[in-house]
This record gives C-alpha cells, structure tokens and sequence, in this order.
C-alpha cells in the first residue's frame, strides 16, 4: 500500500473524515498538545490508512489526531490536541 | 477565496455541497501522454459544481473479490466550473493504483471518484499577493491548476514557478509551460534536473537548496503567498528553506505525497 504515489499529509483526509463534518476539516487548525505549534489540519503528517488514521505534528511529531472507522462510526481520539480551532472562511479584501 | 463564475460574491467553498462527500461514477473522455510515465486522465462527471484550484478528488478502485483501493490525485484543470475534470498520473511500477489508471483505465470506462475535497492547499485569482509555487516531480499537478487559473483570470498577480525534475523527459507539461511563460503575463519559470541535463539546457542542474530559494523566489518582505508540493523531503527541505529565509509559516502551504520520511 505504501509504495504508491499517495498523499502523506493530512490533505488526504478531506475525504474518509470530511464526510462525518459539516465543514473542510482541512482548515481546522489544531495546536499541539506537546509543543503548542498550531497547524492546519490539511499539514498534518499522515500515517496510516483509511481505516485507522494518525496525524502527528510536524514540528515535534506528537500524535495529535487519531482516527478510527469501524462500522461506519468514526472514533476520534483528540488528546494529542490541546485546541481545535475552526474559522469559517472569509472574503479577501 | 470564491469560483470564477459563481453568482455569489461572498465566500462559495465547493465544500458546501453535500455532493462532494458521494462517490460517483466518473467516465473516461479523454487520456492524454504528458511524458514517458506520466498520464493525464480527462473524466466526465454527473455532479461537479465547480472547485478551486489546489483542491484533490478521491479515486476507488474495486477488485473482483472486493478489495478496495483509495488514492487521492490532484485536480490539474483549471479552478472554476470545468466540463472536464483531470488528474494527471505518475506510474510507480509497484503501485497498486498508478498502473491501472495509466495502462489499463481506456477511454469510455468508468471509476469511482469523490471530490472536490480540501479547502486548505488552495488557491483563488482573488487573492492579491504574489504567488510563488515551488513543485518537486507530480508536485507539479496542483501548481499546474493555480497556474491555469491565474491565465483564465482577469487579475493575474505577480508568479514564480521553481519546478524541479529528475531529468529532460520527466518535465511534466514542458511545452505548455513554455506558452503560459510567452504570454508574458507576470509569470517566471526556473527549472532544476537532478539527474543529468541537455547540452543546451540553460536552467538549474541541482537539487532545490536554501541558495536556490534564495535566488527565486519572492522576498519576505512581499508577503508572497508560497505553495509547495511534491516527494515528502522535498517538500519539508524547501519548507524549512522558506522559513530560514523569513517566510511566516502561514503563508507557506504545503503538499506532500510518498511515503512519510522517504529519501528521492
């Protein structure tokens, strides 16, 4: 599975997970647990696969997010995240 | 950030939509050879409200004992409403997907397709600030699509492509590339070949490094808009490069395919 050509950060997750929320997940910015770096979700890095799903932080490599798919219910294991901060979009100038 | 085209003048994220979130049934209309290994699939949809440029669909393919196999790829045509919605596709010889969508998938066949999906590596001709874009190999595809857009558009700001290639035959969209550079439009083009070079070739010959940033792309203090895309340690080399040189993180978006940590 891993020698193909895919995406190893969390942009690739606006699918399998974006489908639970009503906004693009992408965008959400998650500030680490360990060392207090925010990030959007979308530069995340991305270990795993759809079934099971980590993001650890780029800066220091805490897993931030956890996600797992089972019976069609999403699991989200979040304590690797102090905040999750979303900000619906606005209009350039 | 809103569709070239769209009737609402306030922010119109495809993402609104629930139709993004279906896997639907995308037809073959067009296949096209971009370099040796490198192919550009041209599908038909029955639902596509449009998407911006930088954003990615899902592919799903089924095996006859129902095995399932996702991949994303990036959109490579230009944002907006499009009849025709393409990927463009490097083969990896041990990949479970590449090589069926770039030798077997034919004209009139169907796969299964999400999207559009992600709304942060993303990028619309509204947005003021110049836009540098820095691609390593199939890193190229979403700049390709920015790049599109930008020529569709009416306000073009000020743009740099830095594209580095193993070698010659591997530029991805070579002569196209040289036509939007023609146009004279605001855009520069600096390539790099890592692996060998023509006689006459007049561009980079190394791999991207913090002096070759430093040569092209926009000054910190333009407040550029930088998108970077490719192999994984490329796009984290060029990243740090960028911040080294006084980027703010936040105006350095970021794509990375391969596996995590792997060395090109």
């Amino acid at each position: 599975m891993i020698d193909d050509a895919r995406s190893s950060d969390g942009n690739a997750v606006a699918g399998p997970l974006g489908r639970f929320f009503a906004f693009d997940i992408t965008r959400m910015i998650v500030t680490c647990n360990a060392c207090g770096s925010e990030s959007p979700l979308g530069a995340l890095r991305l270990y795993g696969d759809k079934m099971g799903i980590v993001l650890r932080c780029v800066r220091c490599g805490e897993v931030n997010l956890r996600a797992l798919e089972f019976s069609g219910a999403l699991s989200l294991d979040a304590r690797g995240a102090t905040r999750l901060t979303f900000r619906p979009p606005v209009d350039l100038p | 950030m809103g569709i070239p085209g769209a009737s609402s003048v306030t922010q119109a994220m495809p993402d609104t939509s629930p139709l993004f979130r279906d896997w639907q049934l995308a037809t073959v209309a067009a296949i096209r050879d971009e370099t040796p290994s490198v192919r550009t699939i041209a599908f038909s949809l029955p639902h596509w409200t449009g998407h911006l440029a930088g954003q990615h669909v899902d592919v799903r393919l089924t095996t006859d004992d129902g095995y399932q196999a996702e991949r994303s790829y990036s959109i490579a045509s230009p944002g907006g409403r499009v009849a025709l919605i393409e990927i463009t596709v490097e083969r990896i010889s041990d990949g479970e997907v590449s090589p069926f969508l770039t030798e077997q998938l034919a004209l009139g066949d169907t796969i299964e397709l999400r999207g559009p999906l992600g709304g942060y590596f993303t990028w619309s001709p509204e947005s003021p600030a110049s836009l540098m874009l820095i691609a390593g190999g199939s890193g190229i595809v979403p700049l390709m699509s920015m790049l599109r857009t930008r020529s569709k558009a009416f306000r073009r700001p000020p743009t740099r492509l830095l594209y580095s290639s193993r070698n010659f035959d591997e530029i991805i969209y070579r002569s196209e590339l040289d036509n939007l550079v023609a146009a004279k439009d605001g855009l520069s083009i600096a390539q790099a070949l890592t692996r060998g070079a023509p006689v006459n070739w007049n561009g980079e010959t190394r791999r991207v490094d913090g002096a070759m940033l430093a040569k092209y792309t926009f000054p910190a203090a333009q407040a550029p808009h930088n998108f970077v895309c490719g192999p994984t340690s490329f796009v984290e080399t060029v990243a740090d490069c960028l911040v080294a040189l006084g980027h703010q993180e936040t105006v350095i978006k970021t794509e990375r395919f391969g596996p995590t940590g792997e060395k090109r």
